[in-house]
């Protein structure tokens, strides 16, 4: 006969809440919570209280009140009788541009700088040295500040200004002029041409590393890349008879007219922001090239490989690992660093909703709330593809686990095979990329939603049709939400990962509470289309791509890496 | 083998080296490995000689040789040149450096008590030297904790001395208070927030990832903007305190953020063995935490740290935008007045150096210390 005894129930005494790790955690998080919600609300109530004695109310309807103010440079059509919502377009479309080239000129000097520092000729080394250290330890306002006074001093006035570089480009001290492109009849197959030799290269460049991964030949594929679209596109230009020319800008009166004119604040800003960052990603480059160890050199070397393909094959593919992920940070700060445009008068998003909107309209709440949402958005986005960057390129080790909470492949985890990153150790090179072709197709239908949302949103002011910002907050949401999930759900199938199933899932969830609050998606399609073929066929297509990615054969998660072979280990 | 008789020759001693070739030492040698090794680098050899030559000896003799520090005005200083050089030669004019330099310095703090910033700064580096380096006796931070508290009244007097008004500070003096203040305070947020991070606490986690986010995702400016004009909405109604404090409150919280990520990256830097063997000492989360994590965490992220304190203090030029006086606010004041219109290189160029001075020297302390920690470890 066996006595089994009851373990002493202990009783439960009031220390036991922040001592004993059975009610720790919980009771911390629940004092945690309770000082969040009443800071929040201490905050609001403030808040409230406040506008209430300002007599000022919270609400975005002066977004749609006439702006009446100018914008020197811009991208869409703008003019002072436009609503506040489009100047705020406007800024951000200017903030987008300078992001932009900063970002190419930037990567362009700085990969220059970070590896001539590593050159084994002592002169040129120094000299980099010298810019790398001067330029990043000096206040990037400073430097704006200081290019764009010098580019007002120093350039000409439009009188006496000269053309540079055959024309290219006309510097004076009202802003820098550049030919336009003109497109006469014909320049519409040579554009065609193009797009069709760069999708060619593009499966050259597949059928290449396929190619070399079976048998081990190599080819010089960029010299075929570039022949190929260069050849193609020039054959067609020719046969064509020159369709597409060049217009030059031309002195009339006091300026000059025609070509494409940027003010010599946008050109301050870029260069000086270029060359800020571009010092720092040159740090970058060379701590990423340095990281990779001289016995991969060597052992390349040991093999046989030749410098070149030492460098392409061996050396830059393990370099880039280590330098991206700072590079996307560096463009992610020259983004925001972007906002000082304010300093020298460039209107980008910091200065028309958060300078002049700001001050014309008093709601300085709502505008720097837009704002802040603005560039969160850009920097979240950013990280965003930064951390399905690193989950591609991670080695997998012995403590990596994949994904984590709730994913809706896992409802389907016994269907068709496993989606699964792989182990360290059982891996072996996968042959080819899966499903990568048809999963474009899934990138094309986000892509065009995406573009149809932001332009609904945004841009489209037609007659009939209230402003975003006068529509009640449900729709607000839903419309934003939608618009989010599908850039996710984009970036992700870019990205070829499997996380896209999960965004597809959500954003399918979300289109169809959008059907049932009653959002017109007809408008969205500039009005060719029918609601109902818009609702039901945006069903049809989203169903099929979540079905047809869950059920038809597996896209290669692991695009670069390697993979378990077989199911069992 | 020693002494065969049929062997016509045998060497008696060594043959002494012959020296090698002319091409393979001394400077030829140096030369030609370094600088015209191949068509490629002789070409940028040549350039970088050529951009050297064509400007380096017309900026030396544009700020020393023909530079000017004593005149009244911008023209004064243009009539000393031409009086000394001739008609039509440009020089620097550093006499605006020379008559603004205070102001520069300290802004409109009033400069019969100079004496008290600098009594502040040189007492900052004396409550700083505990903090960096070890050797010192312990009893010294306690002397550190109660800086604040002197620098404050120090600064802004009160206590029976003079009282400054904060408009009046301004120049590097008000980007030294913002940056030091901001990086000081910002680090036991930080620690905070990256612990918090790090936390299994879902709820716990989550605020501190979203505070983190948030911040590091908008520009320190808009920021800036809440400072100057939305800080007050979130107070009760009435309260309103001074703009400098208002702008140190949105630095420090700028700079957490920043920071908890720096530690962060400590923490995950450690050795995973770290935090088992202080589980399998029994030792609770606290005690774990103070006495083996963080110690070796902070360690290793001071660079880190360091180099989050060079970002802060550059971004405190930023404060400009928003009407405060730093050394890059003060600029337009300057060159708009009627004796220093049209003056541009001097005094970006001084704000620049000045600045420089300052973050190269951090920098060079930082990679110092990243070479001193890897060899210990």
């Amino acid at each position: 006969m066996s006595v089994t005894t009851e373990p002493r129930q202990a009783s439960f005494r009031i220390d036991m809440l922040w001592t004993d790790s059975r009610y720790r955690s919980t009771f911390l998080q629940i004092i945690a919570l309770i000082a969040v919600m009443l800071a929040a609300f201490w905050l609001v109530n403030n808040v409230a209280q406040n506008l209430a004695n300002l007599g000022k109310d919270f609400g975005f309807g002066f977004m749609t009140t006439p702006s009446s103010y100018d914008i020197n440079q811009r991208l869409i059509d703008y003019t002072s009788r436009s609503s506040h919502s489009t100047a705020a377009v406007v800024g951000l479309l200017n903030t987008l541009l300078v992001a932009v080239l900063g970002c190419i000129l930037a990567t362009f000097l700085g990969v220059t700088a970070g590896v001539l520092r590593l050159s084994k000729n002592w002169i040129v080394s120094r000299l980099m040295t010298v810019y790398i250290e001067g330029v990043r330890n000096v206040p990037v306002l400073i430097q704006i500040l200081l290019l764009s006074a010098i580019l007002d001093e120093v350039l000409p006035h439009p009188k006496t200004a000269e053309a540079l570089l055959g024309g290219f480009v006309v510097p004076t001290n009202r802003g820098f002029y550049f030919p336009i492109p003109t497109f006469q009849d014909g320049s519409l197959y040579v554009v065609l041409a193009f797009i069709a030799s760069v999708i060619g290269a593009i499966w050259f460049g597949r059928w290449a590393t396929r190619r070399q991964q079976q048998t081990g030949e190599h080819l010089p594929v960029a010299w075929i890349k570039l022949g190929l679209v260069a050849g193609v596109t020039l054959l067609t230009y020719l046969v064509m008879g020159l369709p597409i020319g060049l217009e030059y800008p031309e002195l009339k009166g006091f300026n000059f007219k025609g070509g494409i004119y940027a003010r010599t604040s946008l050109v301050a800003l870029t260069l000086a922001l270029s060359i800020y960052t571009g010092a720092f990603i040159a740090e970058n480059v060379r701590a990423g090239i340095q990281a990779v160890s001289k016995g991969q050199t060597e052992a390349a070397f040991a093999l046989g490989l030749r410098p070149s393909w030492t460098m392409n094959l061996i050396i830059l593919p393990q370099a880039l690992r280590v330098i991206i992920p700072p590079l996307i940070s560096q463009y992610l700060n020259l983004t925001k660093n972007s906002s000082l445009a304010l300093a020298i008068g460039y209107m980008d998003a910091t200065g028309t909703l958060g300078g002049i909107t700001l001050n014309q309209t008093g709601h300085a709440f709502e505008t720097l709330m837009l704002l802040m949402a603005f560039y969160l958005s850009i920097s979240l986005s950013i990280s965003f593809v930064m951390n399905l960057y690193n989950e591609q390129v991670k080695l997998v080790e012995r403590t990596s686990v994949a994904g984590g909470g709730f994913s809706v492949l896992a409802l389907f985890a016994g269907v068709n095979g496993k989606w699964e990153t792989l182990k360290k150790g059982d891996a072996t090179m996968q042959p080819n990329y899966g499903v990568a072709g048809w999963l474009n197709l899934v990138v094309l239908l986000y892509g065009a939603t995406l573009v149809m949302m932001l332009y609904y949103l945004f841009l489209d002011q037609s007659e009939g049709r209230d402003s975003y910002y006068l529509w009640g907050t449900g729709k607000q949401a839903i419309t934003l939400f939608l618009t989010v999930f599908s850039a996710t759900a984009f970036v992700t199938a870019i990205f070829k990962h499997y996380r896209f199933i999960d965004m597809a899932a959500a954003e399918l969830v979300v289109f169809i509470l959008a059907v049932l609050i009653g959002l017109p998606f007809g408008e969205m399609t500039f009005g060719l289309l029918d609601t109902s073929v818009v609702v039901f066929g945006g069903l049809a297509a989203r169903l099929a791509t979540i079905g047809y990615t869950v059920f038809g054969a597996r896209p290669n998660v692991t695009y670069f890496y390697r993979v378990r072979e077989g199911s069992g280990s | 083998m020693s002494s065969e008789p049929n062997v016509a020759f045998v060497a008696s001693g060594q043959i002494p080296p012959s020296a090698p070739p002319a091409s393979e030492v001394g400077p030829i040698h140096w030369l030609r490995a370094n600088l015209f090794d191949g068509v490629v680098n002789s070409i940028l050899t040549v350039a970088s000689i050529v951009a050297i030559v064509l400007l380096v000896p017309p900026l030396v003799d544009w700020i020393f040789i023909k530079g000017v520090w004593n005149a009244g005005s911008l023209s004064g200083c243009r009539e000393v040149i031409a009086a000394a050089h001739g008609e039509g030669v440009t020089g620097a004019c550093w006499a605006v450096i020379n008559e603004r330099f205070n102001q520069l310095i300290f802004g409109f703090y009033p400069s019969e008590l100079y004496w008290r910033p600098i009594l502040a700064f040189v007492l900052m580096l004396a409550a700083l030297a505990p903090v960096l380096f070890s050797t010192l006796p312990r009893w010294m931070l306690w002397f550190s904790a109660a800086y604040p508290i002197a620098a404050y009244f120090l600064i802004w007097g009160g206590l029976g001395l003079e009282v400054v008004e904060s408009g009046q500070i301004g120049g590097l003096l008000l980007s030294v208070i913002i940056g030091v203040t901001g990086i000081v305070a910002s680090l036991p947020i930080g620690i905070v927030l990256a612990l918090g991070r790090q936390s299994s606490m879902f709820f716990i986690k989550t605020i501190c990832v979203v505070f983190i986010e948030f911040i590091r995702g908008v520009p320190l400016i808009t920021l800036l903007f809440v400072a100057s004009v939305l800080l007050n909405y979130f107070l009760p109604p009435g309260t309103s305190f001074d703009l400098i404090l208002r702008v140190v409150i949105m630095v420090t919280l700028f700079a957490s953020a920043y920071m908890a990520e720096v530690i962060r990256g400590g923490l995950a830097a450690l050795d995973k063995g770290q935090y088992e063997a202080a589980d399998a000492l029994g030792l609770n989360y606290w005690k774990s935490t103070r006495l083996i994590i963080l110690p070796q965490a902070l360690k290793v992220s001071i660079p880190g740290i360091v180099n989050t304190f060079i970002g802060l203090f550059k971004d405190t030029t930023l404060v400009s935008v928003i009407g405060l006086l730093d050394p890059v606010g003060l600029l337009n004041p300057i060159r708009a007045t009627a004796a220093w219109n049209g003056i541009l290189w001097e005094l970006y160029l001084f704000v620049a150096v000045l600045f420089w001075i300052f973050c190269f020297s951090m920098s060079r302390y930082s990679m110092y210390l990243e070479k001193k920690l890897k060899t210990d470890r």
